[in-house]
């Protein structure tokens, strides 16, 4: 089923056309045009807010248009903020990020193990089969820690996805008979993210590793996982996009309730009234089974609490005769709360039925094999959901199997109740008081950092983050190699910070850059020229840590006076206010460059989770 | 449309900058949506326009138009 199939009948047709070409092609350009289009339609204001918070373990920014698009084809008004830096604690506990800053209605969390265990798939030949115990216990337990830490904090509904099989791995014949393998970690990870929605009503399941299953174009680019850890194929992330809408529905506006069906050729195979009772097709073989199996799932749908409505253009004692004889289908005519068996115009038959029954027609879902009846319905009576599939009994299986229409999460009344448009003081606190967890938490990273001095071998990775470092970068200043390998040969303090924790080693993620001010003035002072952070480094202190670093050089150095400039731009809000946090004391300030200064000797304190490996720089 | 009408168009259009402000000489400092977010979607909407697929080292060296067209260029698309 694609997202054109879902409720966008109240859109313009240009809008529909748009939708379209973004699906079947995928690329970003058709995508952008099809949610500005969506944007201007009247459906998508009238219709509910929905915001969804994402923090993922992998990157996903390109790709938030084709996911909003996706959720655009739900009635709802979407927005989705993503936080892809592999931040899930950060973002989960602390009530200052970016996910939590923003009024949401949900949280989902989107992991693999390419991430949570990098060390089992990077170093799998040389682990022993303790070692990958250990790293699979490590990832489980980090994953029951984040979520007693946030259930104890938040009321927002938490969405943990289940980890998608490793296609890097996929059929390494030693690693998949290998105890404690690839397949034997993903299969115990995601054993933990059940029992976790299992033991806490607040969390829910979302199936991630079942849509790359359903996925048919091929869910995985290896080239963008390697190019920018973008593993979603751009032709795939629309139908992940409709995915979510699928998944999201319940939260975003009132379920279906009922489920009227038509009966020749959809609830069996032939026409009662021309093949007779005998000719009917239904059974255990093909091509019967494949109407056995929509009986059993509309059956199911019972089960479930939705209200079953008959819809047939048949005589009504030769249907209850049918029924009778056929005694052995999955569906019997008790399982129906109203049948209406006429000749009269279905929708007819349906407003009389709802309106017995004293619901609402956009309550129902109606299928039926025959397109002049779902095309009447439409015209007739616009509020009843009509799915564009009926003639292929494979289709209507897959829909009923999927349920999207009457999805539950299990939820609880809380949970159902939308959270108000932003998360209220009271919950503000006690999300400040998990701060405590996200601290526990960092701890628990046995974080190392060490700085070295700049030089040869680290130029070029430092020249490319000045190049590609937007978000946490003071100046902005984009030097090349030959700028920083003039830098070195001159005086000034030059360093790099790797960073490692138990769960992998983060290599090179942060620079700074401090270049003496020379005839300014009497005492030695020396000026930050850069200072900049990987994203996936964010969140953790490593500013802090980075910061008192530089001060204890400088103070070593001889250097009195420390100055720094924040020079805005579009993307570096968030370090704006870094240099007052830090201690420093704000001298001039314009709308898009704050100075600051920092008389010397002065104590900055790193934070004492992370360990400094050597400080000699 | 020539094909490098398409490039820019295509350049345009993932950056929503207009086409006719482009030049091969146009460049991630020259337009401001082309960041690291940018680069993925312009280098998939290539990819789909122009039917063909860059290697995984090639993708690195594309900062300017002109090295994209010349990528194109070595991959059989005819700029003549």
């Amino acid at each position: 089923m694609t997202p054109a199939s879902w409720s966008i009948k109240a859109w313009q047709p240009e809008a529909r056309s748009l939708i379209r070409d973004a699906l079947e092609s995928g690329r970003p350009s058709a995508i952008a045009a099809a949610l500005d289009a969506a944007h201007k339609q009247a459906a998508i204001h009238q219709a509910p807010a929905f915001s969804l918070g994402i923090s993922s373990t992998f990157t996903l920014g390109p790709q938030q248009p084709a996911l909003e698009l996706g959720l655009s084809t739900i009635p709802s008004n979407p927005q989705i903020v993503i936080s892809d830096h592999d931040t899930i604690e950060q973002d989960l506990l602390d009530p200052a990020s970016p996910l939590l800053v923003q009024p949401l209605d949900a949280l989902l969390v989107l992991w693999r193990a390419e991430e949570l265990m990098a060390e089992l798939l990077r170093r799998r030949h040389m682990l022993s089969k303790d070692q990958r115990h250990e790293i699979i216990d490590q990832a489980a337990g980090r994953v029951q820690q984040l979520v007693s830490a946030y259930t104890e904090a938040s009321p927002l509904p938490l969405f943990l996805s289940t980890l998608p099989s490793s296609l890097m791995m996929a059929g390494d014949v030693m690693e998949t008979n290998q105890p404690a393998g690839i397949l034997a970690a993903i299969a115990r990870l995601n054993e933990t993210v059940l029992a976790c929605a299992a033991e806490n009503p607040g969390v829910h399941v979302f199936d991630f590793a079942g849509w790359t299953q359903r996925q048919k174009t091929g869910w995985y680019s290896s080239k963008m996982d390697f190019v920018a850890k973008q593993p979603i194929a751009a032709q795939a992330a629309p139908f992940f996009g409709s995915y979510l809408a699928e998944h999201f529905r319940p939260l975003v506006g009132p379920m279906k309730k009922v489920l009227a069906v038509d009966l020749d050729n959809t609830l069996w195979g032939g026409v009662l009234g021309e093949d007779g009772i005998a000719g009917l097709s239904i059974g255990q073989d093909y091509p019967g089974k494949l109407y056995w199996r929509v009986q059993e799932l509309v059956a199911s749908l019972k089960a479930r609490g939705v209200i079953l409505i008959l819809l047939s253009k048949n005589n009504a004692a030769d249907m209850e005769e049918a029924f009778a004889t056929r005694s052995d289908m999955p569906l019997s005519l008790t399982d129906f709360t109203v049948i209406k068996a006429n000749w009269r115009p279905k929708a007819d038959n349906l407003q009389e039925a709802i309106d017995e029954l004293r619901l609402g027609l956009d309550s129902v879902v109606f299928i039926d094999d025959q397109a002049i009846e779902r095309e009447a319905m439409r015209f007739h009576l616009p509020d009843v959901e009509v799915p564009e599939i009926g003639e292929d009994p494979l289709e209507v299986i897959e829909m009923l199997a999927q349920n999207p229409w009457f999805a539950r999460y299990g939820l609880t009344d809380a949970d159902l109740q939308r959270s108000e448009d932003y998360l209220r003081e009271s919950e503000r606190r006690k999300l400040r008081a998990a701060s405590s967890n996200l601290e526990t938490f960092l701890r628990s990273l046995e974080m190392r950092m060490t700085v070295d001095p700049l030089g040869t071998a680290t130029i070029p990775r430092a020249a490319q983050m000045c190049a590609r470092t937007n978000q946490f970068n003071v100046t902005t200043k984009r030097h090349s190699e030959a700028d920083l390998a003039a830098f070195v040969a001159d005086d000034g303090i030059y360093f790099t910070a790797t960073l490692s924790d138990r769960f992998s080693n983060q290599g090179i993620i942060a620079l700074c850059l401090g270049r003496p001010i020379n005839g300014a003035s009497d005492v030695r002072e020396i000026e930050i020229d850069s200072l900049l952070i990987s994203c996936r480094a964010l969140g953790r202190g490593v500013e802090r840590a980075l910061f008192a670093a530089f001060v204890a050089s400088a103070a070593r150095a001889g250097y009195a006076r420390i100055r720094a400039s924040f020079l805005k731009t579009k993307k570096n809000g968030q370090c704006e206010n870094l240099f007052a946090d830090l201690g420093m004391s704000l001298e001039t300030s314009g709308p898009d460059a704050k100075h600051y200064v920092l008389e010397l000797p002065a104590t900055v304190d790193a934070p004492d989770w992370i360990e400094f490996a050597h400080m000699d720089v | 449309m020539n094909n490098l009408e398409t490039l820019f168009e295509t350049v345009g259009e993932v950056f929503k900058v207009d086409p006719s402000t482009l030049d091969e000489s146009s460049s991630q400092d020259s337009i401001e949506r082309w960041d690291s977010f940018g680069m993925i979607n312009l280098i998939n909407e290539l990819e789909m326009v122009f039917e063909l697929n860059f290697n995984v080292l090639e993708i690195v060296e594309f900062r300017t138009i002109g090295i994209i067209k010349d990528a194109l260029k070595a991959k059989g698309v005819d700029f003549s």
